[in-house]
């Protein structure tokens, strides 16, 4: 039998159960709508991540205190807490660095004209700008005085802009920062959300001494701790060897034996960013094992609905044989009507995606990113599904006797 | 004439049901020339269309050779077996066993579409076939929109359109009334004066006589085997 022939059989007889084809196609179709939904929405996350970590610059070093420490400053194994001092040390000693930006930060409550906001304030020096790849919208940076010394001067974000000015100019008014009044010189440019989702522009910048004695005071208060240090490597091609360098300089600066665990952690992002996108991967990977199973689902209906048509036609299939069908073009017979209903299934499930993953990006405001490889793939899948499904029905269709399968009623 | 269209030698058929052993052909030894026309009669049971589906190549003798057109079925091959039903023999049955989706014309084409060389203008032929049985003007009508010597002719329009050597008739007119199966039994004689061997089998001692040889069976066995001097022809009908 000719191709173009078993087609026209197929379409006939898919034509002739009109109801039953719709239902099985219906089947295919949700299955594969999920699966290219729910990858395009896990794509979608991780391009989205990878778009984020190319925005941080890569060439980022981060050194962290002991990732299980019991506060916020001071190390789980009770080594020394870091300090402005060490990243002075590293800008000076390590190669390769072109700053290394002290970083002390917490919660602050803001106030302003009897407006309340809850935010971030970060205590840096000017290196922060470097560091973070900072720049402002208007005003200026900390001088140099300022930058050593606890003075009452602030740069805010965005964020803190909308919430507490509403958009009237912030320029030189007096803000309280945990109480402490801190008159505001510059506003930063917008820079949108992190790759862990905190929003970036709501921040309060202050000297790192202002942070560590007025506003974040506690316990360490005036002992120069930081929570972290930020260094830029000059280069990408820095970052492994500025990475081991500071390793090396900070078992030095606290005195570590070589066996001893070190009470701090350097981590470039690229490397943070990496875990996050590791999740994003097996999310995305879960997704679509999830959605695999309605498309699986959907081949048992195919599966099912073949082998109806086969016992309703038994008489048929005889006939076929005693009129000079070869086994083999009955099976192409069944094959093609079951990999036919997978294949209008699977393309109406891409155009479905299509159509939801567009809503999804509309509405719900997720990235979602639409992979040809991926439509390829569940296309094939889909029709694979048909054949690996229909392909039982098909072979008991042709395996049978010619003479029985007449005289079935 | 050298070799014998269809040649069966010591045919036997059991059937299993249970512990006991049906013998639905006990030893059947049978030489049909090109150009018979031969009537197979017998009572209910008697293994008449057993013989026919042996012959038909839609199943297997438990033991015997059968011989057609020079082929040994026993040893051809699935596809040849299935080349042989299609193209060599052309089946007629009790009950036309048309598909009820196709037109008429749709039904004599069936046969066309499992030919495997290249055939200019299969269509002409199919409808050829459904002149050629009278119904030119019912070509686009469904098998239950046709009375059932209509539906039958349609059936035997459908075994002539790959010009076939045999033609095997299960009781054609058994479902017919006696006018519209004189019709059908006339139209046989006509093919057979075209040139094709017809078996044709039946309980309607009239039909029988269309045929020049008759064969009866009982028990499984051939127990005559007869020339028909008073060959019966219905008048040919207008369609
Ligand atoms: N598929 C079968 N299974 C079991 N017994 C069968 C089968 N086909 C035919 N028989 C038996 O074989 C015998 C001959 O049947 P059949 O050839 O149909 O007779 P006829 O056509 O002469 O009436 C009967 O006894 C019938 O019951
Ligand atoms: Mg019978």
């Amino acid at each position: 039998m000719r191709p173009l022939a078993a087609l026209r059989l197929a379409t006939s007889s898919l034509k002739a159960h009109k109801l039953r084809s719709a239902l099985t196609i219906l089947g295919i179709i949700i299955g594969v709508a999920s699966v290219i939904t729910m990858v395009a929405i896990g794509q979608g996350a991780r391009q989205q991540i990878e778009e984020q970590v190319r925005a941080l610059g890569t060439n980022v070093v981060m050194l962290l205190p002991g990732f299980n420490r019991s506060g916020p400053v001071r190390s789980s194994s009770g080594g020394t807490p870091l300090t402005d001092r060490d990243a002075a040390a590293i800008a000076r000693r390590v190669s390769g660095v072109e700053v290394a930006a002290p970083i002390r930060q917490g919660s602050a409550q803001l106030i302003y004209a009897g407006r309340n906001w809850s935010s971030t304030v970060v205590g840096s020096t000017a290196d922060i700008f470097v560091a973070r790849d900072l720049t402002l919208a208007e005003g200026r940076k900390f001088s140099d005085r300022e930058s050593r010394s606890p003075a009452k001067v602030a740069i805010i974000g965005q964020t803190v802009v909308k919430e507490l000015f509403a958009g009237a100019s912030p320029l030189g008014q007096t803000i309280r920062v945990n109480r402490v009044p801190m008159k505001v010189v510059g506003v930063l440019e917008a820079k949108g959300q992190n790759a862990m989702g905190q929003d970036q522009d709501d921040t309060v910048l202050v000297p790192l001494k202002a942070a560590q004695s007025r506003l974040l005071g506690g316990r360490s208060r005036g002992a120069g701790e930081v929570n972290m240090i930020a260094i830029k490597a000059r280069r990408a091609s820095l970052v492994g060897q500025v990475q081991t360098e500071v390793d090396a300089l900070m078992r030095e600066r606290q005195r570590l034996r070589p066996d001893q665990e070190a009470g701090f952690a350097v981590r470039s992002l690229s490397e943070l960013m990496a875990v996050r996108t590791q999740t994003t991967n097996t999310m995305t990977g879960l997704l679509g094992a999830i959605a695999s199973v309605a498309l699986v689902v959907g081949g048992i209906g195919i599966m099912n609905i073949m082998l109806v048509s086969v016992t309703e036609r038994t008489r048929e299939i005889g006939l076929r044989m005693a009129v000079g069908a070869r086994p083999e073009d009955i099976l192409l017979q069944f094959l093609t009507e079951a990999g036919l209903l997978a294949l209008i299934g699977g393309v109406i499930g891409v155009l479905l995606a299509l159509a939801l993953s567009l809503a999804i990006a509309q509405f719900a405001g997720w990235s979602v990113s639409i992979d040809p490889a991926i439509v390829l793939v569940s296309l094939l899948f889909s029709g694979g599904v048909g054949v690996v499904f229909g392909f039982y029905p098909a072979r008991k269709a042709a395996r049978l006797n010619p003479i029985e399968a007449l005289r079935h009623d | 004439m050298s070799e014998p269209l269809i040649r069966c030698r010591d045919l036997t058929k059991h059937f299993r049901m249970g512990s006991e052993v049906v013998r639905a052909l006990d030893g059947v030894s049978l030489d049909i020339a090109r150009g018979e026309f031969v009537a197979i009669m017998g009572p209910s049971g008697s293994g008449k269309s057993t013989l026919m589906t042996m012959i038909g190549a839609l199943d297997t003798p438990t033991s015997g050779d059968i011989i057609i057109d020079g082929t040994a079925l026993a040893e051809a091959s699935p596809s040849a077996l299935a080349d042989l039903r299609g193209r060599t023999i052309g089946f007629v049955f009790q009950q036309f066993n048309l598909l009820s989706r196709l037109s008429a014309l749709d039904n004599v084409a069936m046969p066309q579409i499992y030919r495997r060389d290249a055939v200019a203008d299969l269509r002409g032929k199919a409808i050829d076939c459904l002149k050629r049985v009278g119904l030119g003007d019912r070509m686009h009508h469904l098998p239950s929109e046709m009375s059932g010597g209509q539906q039958q002719r349609v059936a035997i329009a459908r075994a002539l359109v790959n010009d076939p050597l045999i033609l095997l008739a299960d009781e054609p007119t058994g479902a017919l009334d006696s006018r519209t199966g004189a019709e059908v039994i006339a139209l046989f004689q006509a093919l057979n004066r075209e040139g094709i061997t017809i078996i044709l089998v039946t309980h309607d001692a009239q039909v029988a006589r269309a045929a020049r040889r008759i064969l009866r069976f009982r028990d499984g066995r051939i127990v005559a085997d007869d020339v028909n001097t008073d060959v019966w022809t219905p008048a040919p009908s207008a369609a």
